[in-house]
């Protein structure tokens, strides 16, 4: 090995050039980035009439720019998932995402021994573990589909060319979403059924409970505690007000600041009043009497138990998610509005 | 200062369109890539090496440049020249941009 001829300056970058370039086209692409320091480096030589030293090679290489500008141009382009399966990508994202999110919630709260009596600080640990949990699934799955996808792309050389461009048909742009404007059969058919609970919570109370048929004599057993029953001046408050802002907006026939402040205040009492709800649950039926011997200590009674705070999860993650999408409206609404004065 | 920086941007992409242009018209005689960026720049166009060099391998994978490696003063040098189907496309640019040239006098007169 020849120790006497010194590494110079041009060698470590022609080093560092090569080590970036793929395999197959590092011997040429390096020959050639090489013979154009040369080149440079001579023409300078001639120029400053001197030998070239380190300070021309030091020259010569900024005006030639760091490897990684250098050898940028000469790499294919590079991304993980191409144009052509990017779109199908983010669409299973979009779908499997909130899926496995709140698959993963059900499953926590299916799962776990709930103890009696059920407290605030209990309640708030299990929910933040809860979040927790769906947050690393959803991560989880987002590194799979992530890889699943790259797989693809770097395995079917279909995927790796651009699609040919088919025939666009301006039918099939999209209408143009309008967030303000509500949407009056929804309305409708909330309103019909706040109806329907006010009525049978407010008026036939005694007659909410199981119905059994035992060799053709039919008997009944209330299940409703007074737990729950002392809830529905509560629920009562907040059905009519549900209401009221359904009508206000059937009437305006889109969203405003105003109703948005109202919603908000609305999902806030439906997430306080689903928050006491839950704390209290098994304290808010009973099932002695209207099953025998499985009555209170049964399966059934655990495994309703756990499928109503389930339930009251999903109904304060969607609150809470509501109030959310309703303070950004305001924001996204607010802010041009501020411009428009300040013009 | 940010003003100048736009307006170099601007410049810089003007002539960005006309480069394939004239490295194809410069290509006629074999060319290897610092003969060609002095070429180049004497006539007034500068190009800096990592827009060059790159552009002329891109223009040999699209075919309408050849190289061909060979040893001159004990050096190995890439030689560019234009090929049979740049040949031909090369009289449709000039002509396109001859039309582009009348197109913007009349529209800035």
């Amino acid at each position: 090995m020849d120790t006497s001829k010194k590494e110079t300056i041009i060698d470590r970058y022609l080093a560092a050039v090569s080590e970036r370039l793929p395999v197959k086209q590092r011997e040429d692409t390096v020959k050639e980035i090489s013979s154009l320091i040369q080149d440079a480096l001579d023409d300078r030589s001639k120029t400053e009439g001197k030998e070239p030293d380190d300070d021309m090679m030091v020259a010569v290489l900024k005006e030639f720019g760091p490897p990684e500008k250098i050898i940028a141009p000469y790499l294919p382009e590079r991304y993980l998932i191409g144009p052509y399966l990017y779109p199908a990508f983010m669409l299973v994202l979009r779908i499997a995402l909130p899926i496995i999110g709140v698959l993963t919630l059900v499953a926590f709260w299916l799962g776990l021994n709930f103890p009696t009596p059920v407290t605030g600080a209990g309640l708030i640990t299990e929910l933040v573990k809860s979040v927790g949990q769906a947050i690393a699934s959803v991560v989880t799955a987002f590194g799979n589909i992530v890889l699943i996808f790259a797989i693809l792309q770097w395995t079917i050389p279909e995927f790796r060319t651009a699609p040919k461009a088919k025939e666009w048909d301006p039918r099939s742009l999209k209408a143009i979403s309008q967030p303000d404007k509500v949407k009056r059969g929804e309305l409708i058919v909330e309103i019909f059924f706040i109806m329907v609970a006010l009525i049978v919570f407010n008026i036939y109370l005694d007659r909410v409970g199981i119905y059994n048929n035992l060799n053709g004599v039919w008997s009944f057993t209330p299940i409703l505690t007074s737990t729950f029953i002392s809830f529905i001046p509560w629920l009562d408050l907040l059905w009519v007000a549900t209401i009221v802002l359904d009508i206000v907006l059937l009437r305006k026939g889109a969203w405003q600041a105003g109703t948005r402040i109202f919603s908000i205040l609305l999902n806030a009492l439906n997430i306080g009043i689903a928050a006491t709800l839950m704390s209290r649950v098994p304290y808010l039926y009973t099932l002695q009497g209207a099953m025998g011997q499985f009555g209170g200590a049964g399966i059934v009674n655990s495994f309703l138990n756990q499928v109503l705070i389930v339930i009251f999860v999903v109904v304060i993650i969607s609150s809470a998610v509501k109030i959310i999408q309703m303070l950004l409206r305001l924001l996204r609404t607010r802010v041009p509005a501020l411009e428009n004065i300040t013009r | 200062m940010e003003n100048i920086q736009s307006i170099e941007n601007l410049l810089l992409e003007m002539r960005r369109g006309v480069i394939v242009l004239a490295v194809l018209s410069q290509c006629n005689q074999e060319q290897y890539g610092y003969s060609l960026m002095k070429s180049l720049a004497d006539k007034g166009l500068d190009i800096d090496q990592g827009t060059l060099y790159p552009l002329l391998r891109r223009l040999e994978t699209q075919g309408l440049l050849s190289s061909n490696w060979r040893l001159e003063d004990a050096r190995p040098r890439r030689y560019y020249v234009i090929s049979k189907s740049g040949k031909e496309i090369l009289p449709k640019l000039v002509s396109e941009w001859e039309s582009m040239v009348q197109m913007m006098r009349h529209m800035l007169n």
